[in-house]
């Protein structure tokens, strides 16, 4: 015997289900009320930091998701499947909304990723408008003048890929390295592929083609990220100059070249010195910036300018943490930071066991 | 920079105020506090504690109150050995009861809609973002302007009365538009606009601006060199699209959606309708030439009329229309340049095939009047009424305007060519009745 749908049975199953499911929201719910609320305040997310993290993902989404659909569309249509090219060109589900939906786009390296840039965008602008008024500066404006025609070509690559890189928020995207956007490129596939109603290997090998089309011509170094690197390489400034450099770069609000002056010195990765640069509390910064020998004034200076344009910092505690580090010896320092040269995937991994075992 | 009026006051190593001149005194009283106290005004204290603690120069904005007023403030805090200087420089002071203008960043701040390309400027009005694809478009080279001053880039004019609305907007702190410039490099001419940018105080921050192309018609509309180029700039790439919308539209490179086929066979048709359109605009740039001439050649008038016929046959029959060539069979000797008179009776003919409705015929005859050899191409179309008969021989004009297709050069050119022959071209038609060109030309022994 079957039960047809009108049947008392299955109107209690689907109600009861229906309650399950209203159970399981509400617990949701609660926890995440629950950690919402125990959250230090110095952790939680700024509205603006939230905005614009939301604008870079969406934007960063939909120009892949543009560029895929498009070419898998004109791929189809020349195989023949005018169906499906259709289908995917006029479909109206988001593919945004179902990455988030399917918790996607919670992976960390990518969320890591999207959060420091845009708290190196709110930064960079909070320095420029905490600039004194009548400072002028002059760090890039030199620097593209300069004698080397090594460190002008880096500092107008530089530049380029920084006037690329401040498009307005709604054409703004995040410049992610290479294996998160391949990473990225391939869900963003398959969440068009559920815009067709059957699948088809046609279909398939379409959009399989057109993400594989969209990879190739991704490239890695036009970010402004590698240019800032590449500009604190040509210049390999000295002891004596890096102070002033690392406090210019700040005045011109332009902390992922702050980052790479930094990154350069201590022959760190960019990502790991944009850390230093974006911590709250800025312990380990002070100790890399000992490390290089540099004094407490400049210490202090940084940690001013930082202060002033994070809103995520305690300036209040700012003094009594550069009191400490000051007397730091460089040799010291530089032993607390020793392990940030070693390979990426090795600290990753003693990261990882270390947030393993602490849980 | 402005010149703002600066306060001034010394605190000991307690942060109490040792002495003020009057302004801050008053402030610092107003607020509550006095000499031998620390400050009374919170934000002037902090930042004097924070620069005795940090033992650097440290200054920031702030707004303070002021009884009825806010001030906008720069407060720089100096430690020394005997204690800390304080210098407060007032930037500007509004009601309280207004709020403060509230910065805008990049992620509020749209540019300018419509523009044609968009750039940025930092309070210095140096560069910090621009289109570099515009640089290609519009011949200038956009990576030579990053960092550097906007008047770098562009040459800004006064308006009519001699105010350069961008200097105005820094000024004051607003938006502008309508500023007329130059491109240095390229000399195009352009409008700009921009939306300002402000800081957290208020003060100005830069500017997100746009480009205009300005529309302007050049004072000569064909210039020499526009021909040399055409080739090049147009023909080529017209070419190319032609050739690629052909191959998709005959689905050489495999099945294809015949929505798509259609398409590729309507750009194509558009492609061919440019070029014909160059065709014309290298024609009048040739005959609108004050040394322009054309060979006086003996020719037979009757066989050029046999030859465009022959030209358009196959046109004519896909629109079902007969052409009546009787009367063709003679010689009818002319003097004029061979390839000039049949350029002008395949327009004469072409023209009556597209106005003909299907199942029309179009009648050539082929006669001597006088002194004057005479062609005429009659057609069944709709007719011109005689108030557009001088009309549609000017530049641009259309013997039907609502009709698609044609530059609406050709009877100009064919009109221009038959009297640099020593001949005419005219019209003899009413609404209804069809119309009847006439060239005639010199006749020929």
């Amino acid at each position: 015997m079957s039960l047809s749908p009108s049947t008392p049975e299955s109107f209690d199953a689907a109600l009861a289900l229906r309650a399950a499911a209203a159970e399981r929201r509400a617990g949701r719910r609660l926890a995440s009320a629950i950690e919402d609320f125990f959250r230090d305040e110095h952790d939680r997310l700024d509205d603006r930091a939230r905005a614009l993290i939301g604008a870079l993902v969406e934007v960063t989404v939909s120009a892949i998701e543009r560029d895929v659909g498009d070419t898998a569309a004109r791929l189809l249509a020349t195989r023949g499947e005018a169906q499906a090219a259709k289908a995917i060109a006029t479909g109206n589900a988001s593919v945004f909304a179902r990455l988030i939906d399917s918790g996607l786009l919670r992976e960390r390296a990518l969320m890591d990723e999207v959060i420091a840039q845009a708290r190196v965008a709110l930064i960079d602008e909070a320095l420029v408008a905490n600039r004194p008024p009548g400072v002028t500066t002059g760090l890039l404006v030199r620097l593209r003048e300069h004698d080397d025609a090594m460190v002008r070509d880096a500092a107008i690559d530089y530049l380029l890929a920084d006037s690329r890189h401040r498009a307005p928020a709604e054409e703004r995207r995040a410049e992610l390295p290479a294996e998160l956007h391949h990473q990225l490129v391939w869900w963003v596939a398959a969440a068009l592929r559920e815009r067709l109603a059957g699948v088809s290997p046609i279909a398939d090998r379409a959009l399989v083609d057109a993400a594989m089309q969209r990879i190739a011509h991704f490239d890695g170094a036009a970010g402004t990220m590698v240019a800032a690197h590449r500009l604190a390489a040509s210049i390999d400034a000295d002891v004596e100059r890096l102070p002033g450099l690392l406090l210019e770069a700040l005045t011109e609000g332009r902390l992922t070249l702050f980052a790479a002056f930094l990154a350069h010195a201590l022959g760190i990765e960019m990502d790991e010195a944009r850390a230093l640069a974006l911590e709250p509390d800025g312990e380990r910064l002070w100790i890399a910036l000992r490390a290089l020998g540099m004094e407490r004034d400049v210490l202090a200076r940084v940690g001013w300018a930082l202060g002033e344009a994070d809103r995520t910092r305690d300036v209040e505690a700012l003094p009594d943490a550069i009191d400490a580090a000051a007397v730091v010896a460089p040799e010291q320092a530089g032993a607390v930071i020793a392990p940030l040269m070693l390979t990426r995937d090795f600290r990753q991994a003693v990261r990882a066991l270390s947030m393993g075992s602490a849980a | 920079m402005n010149e703002h009026l600066i306060l001034h006051a010394r605190l000991d190593r307690e942060d109490r105020l040792i002495d003020a001149d009057e302004g801050f005194g008053a402030i610092n009283e107003r607020a509550g506090g006095s000499r031998g106290h620390v400050l009374a005004v919170p934000q002037f204290n902090t930042l004097v504690r924070l620069a005795r603690r940090l033992r650097i120069l440290i200054s920031r904005g702030v707004t303070i109150a002021d009884g009825e007023i806010d001030l906008d403030c720069w407060i720089k805090a100096t430690p020394g050995d005997g204690g800390t200087s304080l210098a407060v420089s007032v930037l500007r002071e509004r009601p309280a009861w207004r709020t403060p203008t509230s910065a805008n960043t990049v992620a509020a701040l749209p540019p300018p809609p419509g523009a044609d390309w968009q750039w940025e400027v930092d309070a210095e009005l140096r560069v910090t973002r621009i289109d570099e694809q515009a640089g290609v478009r519009h011949g200038f080279d956009a990576v030579a302007a990053l960092s550097r001053p906007l008047t770098r880039l562009f040459a800004l004019e006064p308006d009519a009365d001699g105010n350069v609305a961008i200097l105005d907007a820094v000024a004051e702190r607003i938006d502008f538009d309508r500023q007329v410039a130059t491109i240095r490099e390229s000399s195009v001419r352009v409008t700009l606009a921009a939306s300002v940018r402000r800081d957290p105080l208020g003060g100005f921050d830069g500017f997100v601006g746009g480009t205009y192309l300005v529309d302007e018609q050049p004072v000569e509309p064909v210039v020499e060199t526009f021909n040399a180029r055409l080739d090049q700039v147009l023909r080529g790439p017209l070419g190319r699209i032609v050739a690629n919308a052909d191959t998709i539209n005959a689905g050489q490179d495999g099945d294809l959606d015949p929505h798509y086929a259609d398409y590729a066979a309507d750009i194509a048709s558009a492609g061919r309708h440019l070029l014909g359109l160059v065709d014309d605009l290298v024609d009048l740039e040739a005959i609108e030439r004050e040394d322009f001439t054309v060979e006086d050649e003996a020719i037979d008038l009757a066989d050029v009329v046999r030859r465009a016929a022959g030209l358009l046959q196959v046109r004519a029959a896909n629109a079902g229309v007969t052409i009546d060539r009787e009367g063709l069979d003679g010689v009818l000797p002319a003097r004029g340049e061979f390839r000039r008179t049949l350029q002008i009776l395949v327009n004469l003919i072409g023209n009556a095939v597209r106005y003909s409705p299907e199942g029309a015929t179009i009648w050539l005859r082929a006669q001597r009047e006088g002194d004057r050899a005479v062609v005429i191409v009659a057609d069944q179309g709709k007719g011109i009424a005689e108030a557009d008969q001088a009309r549609i021989f000017e530049k641009f004009e259309r013997v039907d305007a609502s009709e698609a297709g044609g530059s609406g050069l050709g009877l100009y050119i064919a009109r221009r060519l038959a009297r640099a022959m020593g001949g005419d071209l005219t019209v003899d038609s009413a609404v209804g009745q069809g119309a009847r060109f006439l060239l005639g030309l010199p006749a020929g022994e």
